[in-house]
């Protein structure tokens, strides 16, 4: 019955972008934390969180309200890196001791008060640094499987439907990210062993 | 199940993504192969670290240059609201003023009333005259047509003013 109506209804442009508004509000922060997990720059995962944004804004009046977009989003942004990794040619390959831009400021300034809570949040801050910069040593195939499965908690047949490539494809790439990062990551993997 | 092929599978093992006769075949395996059980504890504990990583913010400003990339300027969080319309937030500034308006005068009537019963109309007069004199932002003009000149100079206030 909602369908019939939203057929009938003419299109009013409010609407679409009180619509829009609250597709960003709903997705947004997930969407860019994907796109940086995978990128690795806060300018790359907000080109690319916008970039799949644009395009829910072009196929809004396709869109089905009752439908969750998280999975048309996270194909969205996985097809617009692999665009983005053609356009660079190749894979960057960043070293372990070079900088990374990190999201610790903006941790930081995320919770002033509590000083315990700033004394976490850094400590997560160097963790999450060093788990980036571990995910970036990955070639991308390889780290977009195992950001997808294990940041995101994808299953393996959702992965593959994602980045169009067999489930297979998807077991050994995790398994192949999973070993490397085991042994990059293996201080604070064994300081979270207690918690 | 041998240790070659086990160890392959570890990781579909953790995440509980094979069949289920090579789930009981693995499991088998890691019951007997202390390396194996060692190896999958790494990769669990790698499976949780990544799990634990927390969504950065999205950055400052992130909606609104969206809108300006798509060429449309950001709405207000009023955009939706018709512009004849009061909105609500200005609708309530106004009644409140409207309301201020009224009662001030109104409660200070009533009590310069009670005040004027207690102590009597003329030390009341009296009393106010003077504080109104002395308020720097009245005008003498005005203090000397509601209490009349000749009453300011007989409780000794000069109509013109102190002299600065
Ligand atoms: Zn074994």
């Amino acid at each position: 019955m909602a369908r019939i109506q939203e057929q009938e209804r003419p299109a009013d442009p409010q609407d679409d972008r009180a619509r829009f508004e609250a597709l960003v509000e709903r997705y947004g922060r997930r969407v860019y934390a994907m796109a940086y997990r995978m990128a690795g720059s806060e300018a790359d995962a907000k080109d690319l969180a916008q970039e799949a944004f644009i395009r829910v804004w072009r196929s809004l009046s396709r869109l089905r309200p009752d439908v969750p977009l998280e999975g048309w989003l996270y194909r969205t942004v996985t097809n617009l890196f692999i665009d983005l990794l053609r356009r660079r040619r190749g894979p960057r390959i960043q070293s372990l001791d070079e900088p990374l831009a990190t999201t610790s400021g903006e941790l930081a300034r995320e919770r002033p008060d509590a000083s315990a809570d700033v004394e976490r949040t850094v400590l997560g801050a160097i963790v999450d640094r060093r788990v980036q910069q571990a995910l970036m040593s990955l070639l991308p195939d390889v780290r977009m499987v195992v950001v997808l499965a294990d940041v995101e908690g994808y299953a393996y047949e959702e992965i593959a439907s994602m980045m169009g490539i067999p489930v297979g494809t998807v077991k050994s790439r995790l398994h192949r990210a999973r070993l490397a990062l085991r042994g990059r990551l293996a201080p604070f993997r064994d300081g979270l062993e207690g918690s | 199940m041998n240790h070659h092929r086990a160890v392959r599978l570890l990781s579909a093992y953790l995440d509980a993504e094979l069949a289920s006769e090579e789930m009981a075949e693995a499991q088998r395996h890691l019951a007997d192969c202390p390396e194996c059980r060692a190896e999958l504890e790494g990769l669990r504990a790698t499976r949780r670290l990544l799990g634990s990583l927390e969504a950065p913010d999205l950055p400052q400003g992130f909606a609104a240059d969206l809108w300006s990339r798509l060429g449309r300027p950001a709405p207000g969080p009023w955009a939706w609201w018709p512009f004849w319309m009061p909105r609500p937030a200005t609708a309530f500034a106004v009644l409140a003023l409207d309301l201020v308006l009224v009662a001030v005068p109104a409660i200070r009537g009533h009590q310069y009333r009670l005040r004027a019963a207690e102590v009597g109309p003329d030390l009341f007069l009296r009393r106010a005259a003077q504080a109104q004199a002395r308020d720097p932002l009245m005008d003498r003009a005005f203090v000397g047509l509601v209490f009349t000149d000749a009453n300011l100079r007989l409780i000794g206030e000069d109509p013109r003013g102190p002299v600065r």
